[in-house]
This record gives C-alpha cells, sequence and structure tokens, in this order.
C-alpha cells in the first residue's frame, strides 16, 4: 500500500478529480470572463469579438469607472489600515490579559457574525440626516456644526461608506493576530524583558517580527477584501450619490446586470482580477521573508 | 520550495478573486414571501365557474409566478387575484414576491439564464424589449379573444400583447399633507409661484417642502420628467423622433426650474439618499408639505384623513389636466414562452388580469377591462385621481422606460448629479443630449 501511495502517477490520479472540480468551478468561469471581456456582447445574440476595445473605452473614456479605481484605491488604504492598527492593538492588549479574554474575544467577533446587509442597513439609519443616531449625538453634545447628512454630501459620502467595513472587519483580524500572539513562546518577550526592553521595545523588536507571516494574512485577506468590495456599500449608496461611492466590483455589477453590457462588465471583472493578484504578489515581494520557527 | 510555496500562493490569490466571478445576485437580501392568501369564491363569476369544470384535469399543473407587487403599499387583490384565478382554472401556483428593486435584477438574471417562471411582471416599453429580442415573451393575443374579456383599446397599442394589465394606467401626481398646509395658511400649490411660496413657507418652519425619494435615481429622473411635460408636452417626442433637441427650451426650463428648487433647499433633507417609503412616512407624519409620485401611492395614502392628492402644478404652460407622465400601457403580467405549461399560463395571466380588474374597480379604481362591476366604495382621494385621469389627454412614457438600459442608467447617473446640484441647466441639457442621441 505504502509503495503504491508513494508512486507519483497514483497520487496524480487521486488529484485529478479535485483538480477538475476546481477547473471547473474556478479556472473555468475565470476564462470565460476573460473571453467575453473582449466581446460587445449584450447577454442575448452572438457575441461580436471587438478586441481591446472595451479595454481602451475603460482608460481613456469612463469616466465613472476610473472614479471607481479611484475610490477602491482610497477605500483599500483606509480600510487596510483602519482595521490592522486598531486590531493588531486590541489583540496585543487582549494577549496581554491573563482572565477574561473570552468576553472581548466574542464581543469584537460579533459584527463578522452579522450579515453584511444587515450591517449596512443599520449604519444607513445611524447615518440618517433627519432621525440618525449619529446626527442626534452630536447635537446632544453641543456639536451641530459636525452634523452631516453623512451618505449623500461628497465630503463625507466614501469615509462614511468605509467606516462600516472597518468596523465589521476589525474583529476578525483581531482574532487571527490574536491566536499568532498566542503562539509565540513567552520566553523570548521574558529574554527581552531580562535585557531591559520596555514593552514598546518588546512589541516592536520581538513580538511583531514573529508574527509577520500571520500578519501577511492579515494584510492579504484585508487588501482582496477591499478591492472587491461590493454588498456592504451598494446596500448603503447604491454607489452614489452620483457614483462618488462606487467601486470597481459595483462599477462591474452595473455595467453588467443594469446596463446588460456583459462584454464590458466582463473586462472590468478581469481587470479587478489582475488588480487582485498584483497586489498579492506585491505584498508578497514587500513581506518576503523566512518564515521564523519557534 | 519555494518555487512550489509561490505557485500554491498563487493559486490562493486567483482563488480569493475568482469569487467575484461568481458574482451575480447582487449582495442584496431577497425578500420572498412566496404565497397568497386564500381565494375569495365569492367573486367568482358564471363564466369561470363553467371553466372551473372544464379545468379539472389540469389539477397537476404547477405555474411559477414572480412579481414585485407589496400587499403594504398596493392593493393586496394583486397577489390574493392569483390564487383566486388559479383555483378557477383548476391550477396551482407558486408565487414569489421581491422587492421592486431586487425583482429588476433577478428577472433580467433569470432571463439571461433561461429560467424565467411561468408568469412574471413587466413594467412595459423599453423594459420588454430584451424579453421579445430573446423570444422570451409568450402573445396573449389569442387568448384574449377566447376568453371574451374586453381589454381597452389604450392597452392594445402594440401589434402584438405581450402583456396583460395589473392595473390602469398610472400617472405622476401630488399628495399633500392637508394639516401641513393649513397650518402655513396655504392651499395645495396649482403653480410655479405658488410652489415657491411653499418652499419658502416651509423653510420658515423648518420642514422640508417637497419629498423626494431619490436614492435609487428614479425619482428625481420622474420629477423632471414631468417638469419637461408641464413646459411642453410633446417635447420628449420631438427631440427623439422629430427635430428637436434634448437642448430645446423646453428641457432647459424645467431644467433651471429643478435648479432653482434645489438651490431653494425646496426638498427634505437627505433626500438623495431617500426612499420612497421614507417619503411617504414623512408626509404623513407632516415633515414634508407635498410629495410629487407616481398614482401607485394612492393604495398608501388613501386612508389617510390628513392627505390629500392633485394634479402636479402648472410649472409651465401646459395645462396640468390635460398631460401628464405616466407608466406603459404595455406593463403587466407576461407568459414565459419556454415555460413547460404556457397554454396554462396563458390561460392564468388573462383570468387573472381580468379577475384583478373587477376587484380593483370594485374598490374604486378605475377599470382597463370593459366590466360590469360597480365600485362598492371609492375614497375621496381616489375619487379626485379618476375625476383627473379622465380629464387627461396626452401622456408621456416615463423616458426611461421608453429608452435603453444602455441609455437610460447615464441618464439617470446624470439626474443624480442634476438633484445634487452637481451641474447646471445649461450643462444637464448638453449631457442629455449627448446621452440619448449617442
Amino acid at each position: 500500500m505504502n509503495k503504491i501511495m508513494s508512486n507519483k502517477a497514483v497520487i496524480a490520479l487521486f488529484l485529478v478529480p479535485g483538480l477538475l472540480i476546481f477547473a471547473f468551478v474556478f479556472v473555468y468561469p475565470i476564462l470565460y470572463t476573460a473571453n467575453l471581456g473582449f466581446t460587445s456582447w449584450k447577454g442575448l445574440g452572438p457575441k461580436e469579438y471587438i478586441g481591446f476595445e472595451n479595454y481602451i473605452k475603460l482608460f481613456t473614456s469612463d469616466t465613472i469607472f476610473m472614479m471607481s479605481l479611484k475610490n477602491t484605491v482610497i477605500i483599500l488604504v483606509t480600510a487596510v489600515l483602519g482595521q490592522l492598527i486598531p486590531a493588531l492593538f486590541f489583540a496585543l492588549l487582549l494577549s496581554g490579559m491573563k482572565k477574561r479574554t473570552r468576553f472581548f474575544r466574542v464581543a469584537f467577533f460579533i459584527p463578522v457574525l452579522l450579515s453584511t446587509t444587515a450591517i449596512a442597513l443599520m449604519w444607513q439609519k445611524i447615518y440618517d440626516v433627519n432621525y440618525g443616531l449619529l446626527n442626534e449625538a452630536l447635537g446632544l453634545f453641543q456639536l451641530a456644526g459636525w452634523q452631516h447628512d453623512w451618505l449623500t454630501e461628497e465630503a463625507t459620502c466614501l469615509i462614511a461608506a468605509i467606516v462600516p467595513v472597518i468596523w465589521q472587519w476589525i474583529g476578525y483580524h483581531m482574532i487571527i493576530l490574536y491566536a499568532g500572539l498566542k503562539a509565540i513562546p513567552e520566553q523570548y518577550v521574558e529574554a527581552a524583558r531580562l535585557d531591559g526592553a520596555n514593552a514598546f521595545q518588546t512589541t516592536i523588536r520581538v513580538i511583531l517580527p514573529m508574527l509577520k507571516s500571520i500578519l501577511k494574512v492579515c494584510v492579504v485577506l484585508a487588501v482582496v477584501g477591499s478591492i472587491k468590495i461590493f454588498d456592504n456599500i451598494y446596500v448603503m449608496t447604491g454607489g452614489g450619490p452620483y457614483n462618488l461611492t462606487t467601486t470597481i466590483a459595483i462599477q462591474m455589477y452595473k455595467e453588467s446586470f443594469l446596463k446588460f453590457n456583459y462584454g464590458y462588465g466582463s473586462a472590468i471583472a478581469v481587470l479587478l482580477c489582475i488588480v487582485c493578484v498584483v497586489v498579492y504578489l506585491i505584498i508578497n515581494r514587500l513581506m518576503a521573508q523566512e518564515d521564523l520557527e519557534y | 520550495m519555494k518555487k512550489r510555496k509561490s505557485v500554491v500562493a498563487y493559486l490562493v490569490a486567483m482563488c480569493m478573486a475568482a469569487s467575484l466571478g461568481g458574482c451575480g445576485n447582487g449582495g442584496k437580501a431577497t425578500e420572498s414571501q412566496g404565497g397568497s392568501t386564500a381565494a375569495q369564491s365569492e367573486a367568482k363569476t358564471s363564466e369561470s365557474k363553467e371553466t372551473d369544470a372544464g379545468a379539472q384535469q389540469e389539477q397537476d399543473v404547477e405555474l411559477s409566478i414572480l412579481v414585485m407587487f407589496d400587499p403594504q403599499t398596493g392593493s393586496h387583490w394583486k397577489l390574493d387575484t392569483f390564487e383566486e384565478a388559479a383555483e378557477a382554472l383548476g391550477y396551482k401556483v407558486n408565487v414569489e414576491r421581491v422587492d421592486d428593486e431586487t425583482y429588476k435584477t433577478k428577472i433580467r438574471v433569470m432571463l439571461q439564464a433561461n429560467e424565467l417562471p411561468d408568469l412574471f411582471y413587466t413594467w412595459g416599453g423599453s423594459y420588454s424589449e430584451p424579453f421579445i429580442a430573446a423570444e422570451a415573451l409568450y402573445p396573449l393575443d389569442a387568448q384574449l379573444e377566447a376568453s371574451g374579456y374586453k381589454l381597452y383599446d389604450t392597452y392594445k397599442e402594440k401589434e402584438v400583447t405581450y402583456a396583460v394589465p395589473t392595473n390602469a394606467l398610472e400617472t405622476y401626481c401630488m399628495f399633500y399633507n392637508k394639516d401641513v398646509l393649513s397650518e402655513l395658511g396655504l392651499d395645495p400649490p396649482t403653480d410655479w409661484d405658488e410652489l415657491l411660496e411653499l418652499v419658502e413657507a416651509c423653510n420658515e418652519k423648518g420642514i422640508g417642502a417637497i419629498g423626494l425619494g431619490n436614492k435609487d435615481r428614479w425619482e428625481g429622473d420622474l420629477f423632471y420628467n414631468m417638469m419637461v411635460v408641464r413646459e411642453d408636452a410633446d417635447a420628449f417626442a420631438n427631440a427623439v423622433q422629430g427635430g428637436g433637441s434634448f437642448t430645446d427650451e423646453a428641457f432647459l426650463t424645467a431644467a433651471e426650474k429643478v435648479e432653482t428648487l434645489v438651490s431653494m433647499n425646496a426638498f427634505q433633507n437627505g433626500y438623495m439618499q431617500a426612499s420612497q417609503p421614507e417619503c411617504a412616512e414623512l408626509l404623513k407624519a407632516g415633515k414634508i408639505a407635498i410629495y410629487p409620485t407616481g398614482s401607485w401611492e394612492l393604495a398608501v395614502f388613501e386612508e389617510e384623513g390628513n392627505i390629500g392628492c392633485s394634479v402636479f402644478p402648472k410649472t409651465g404652460a401646459e395645462d396640468p389636466y390635460l398631460s401628464c407622465c405616466g407608466n406603459a400601457s404595455d406593463a403587466g403580467m407576461a407568459v414565459n414562452a419556454n415555460s413547460a405549461n404556457v397554454d396554462a399560463a396563458v390561460m392564468l395571466a388573462v383570468e387573472y388580469s381580468k379577475r384583478l380588474n373587477d376587484h380593483l374597480v370594485a374598490e374604486g379604481e378605475p377599470a382597463y377591462f370593459e366590466t360590469d362591476v360597480k365600485p362598492n366604495e371609492q375614497s375621496e382621494m381616489m375619487s379626485t385621481y379618476v375625476e383627473n385621469l379622465q380629464k387627461m389627454q396626452k401622456s408621456q412614457l416615463w423616458w426611461f422606460t421608453y429608452l435603453d438600459t444602455s441609455i437610460g442608467e447615464p441618464m439617470r447617473d446624470l439626474s443624480h448629479q442634476q438633484f445634487a446640484g452637481q451641474v447646471d441647466a445649461q450643462s444637464f441639457v448638453d449631457q442629455l443630449q449627448s446621452i440619448i442621441k449617442q
């Protein structure tokens, strides 16, 4: 049996069903979408091939796509920093606690368990200009000058749309980082302290380097999640007002399912895939380092 | 080893990105409220009893129906009548209801996937065109003739009837809060000057003068459509088919008036992110004075003693009683031409439409089929609406319904900018011309 199982041909044979399913579910749709991206297909009738016309239009004359690209980049930077820095901070605090960590772990994780749509609707109500909690609270604290029509005003709509995303995912990253912190052997931290390092130095010089591989996972998840963000923002603003909160994924949806421009929408989907892969590679390169073994 | 790791990493990244490929349902929660209430047997006509006997053999036929009728904001008969008509014909029905915005996406995706239900709703006009192009709609003329039911001529404008109505033509009208107007010492505005007077009075009082639920862009779009009709009822037809242009005076003047209203804060706080139901509640609560919208809101306000209804003010040269914006006469229930039970579906569609007509007429609404049913009751609001509707001579179809969606969507984006005060009147009409005449 062991002899059979060490035969590479047999191993390959066992892998074939899984590989076929993977190819059918993941690879084929991507290739099919890529193919559609070179057509002007409207969802019905024959597919007319137009070469790179869709891609040329995207970057030369589609102002809404360029706006969605800009918004996605803003969301990417804001959401990633907004999620990971607090998540790391809370994870460090929690890992320093000896007791009662369970309550905080559960409390921070609850938003992850909630439906994104429910969260979006809840925040929509919080931001409401007529009866929203946020404006009411500002009024209570004599800060009426800070009250805004949060999801409508040009200056506030995008950041207001990002906040719920950050709020939802902090707990998720915190749990991952907390697990990583708990896996770091205590003696390294103890040794650093014996050498005279304070808490800040210990964190920067000892804990974070040992946490790098976990941080990388969190960065990748947060970045890819931000690039393809769709549901929360679509429910809250529909991409409006006048496309100020439109992301690449929302624009892809609008082109494909509202305007029936399947060819054009597919071109956007392909670009989105490429952006995800490229960003992943950049992160991989920037954070490349031999894993520390402990 | 490192290489292998990076290959795995590539695959992981591809998997993450690939989840986009499967993105198909818009991420919106779908509210499904399948199942209608019990049929109203007393409403059966003698004709249908004959049909009952002959249709027992059809017991096994089960028809799927997808609609967006909301019993909270419209007549409950729109859902209940499916069961009633199906029972009369000896069929079973599986009715699924989703909200309006979800419906628009869902039915299009179902068309692409060739998974249309047996019966479904269409808004008519350009909305039906992809369905007709895909040969997904079954002609209903033969069954209409065989049934002996007589549809009014207005609803048979096209050569082929692909949908049977679910209500009489709906038009734009203006709802107002009587208490608010009374407190302000004003009557419902009847012209542009009175509208501006109302806006100033409401601003002083600290409430919104005009309700607008513009989150989904279409309420602002309809408002501007109506403003143009008030300037010149033929302007749109001339611009599209005649020698006119969307930069003509009617469009520019209407755009300038919208610009004036926006600059005067005529619309309630948060109107760019408000929805239609929110506006309805604001009107009921006296937080806004008037709410111009479609007559489909009649059912929402009919029972409210402090709400009145009248025609949209004469903001331009046209007589407000003679012309109006409205929906398509070919909107209604359509039958999936690829249905396994297409004959049964066709029979059910026609029977449903006629029975619904009778129920609605009994409740005081206008008829679209000839009928002997007399109104049991008619609210003051409905009576005013029907009276005004009867005076109307010209109905302009909503532009979005008329236009292809690839034109209509950018037009609505532009309209959203217009109501946010981001584009001036001249630039608006210039862009409108370039979008529609592209």
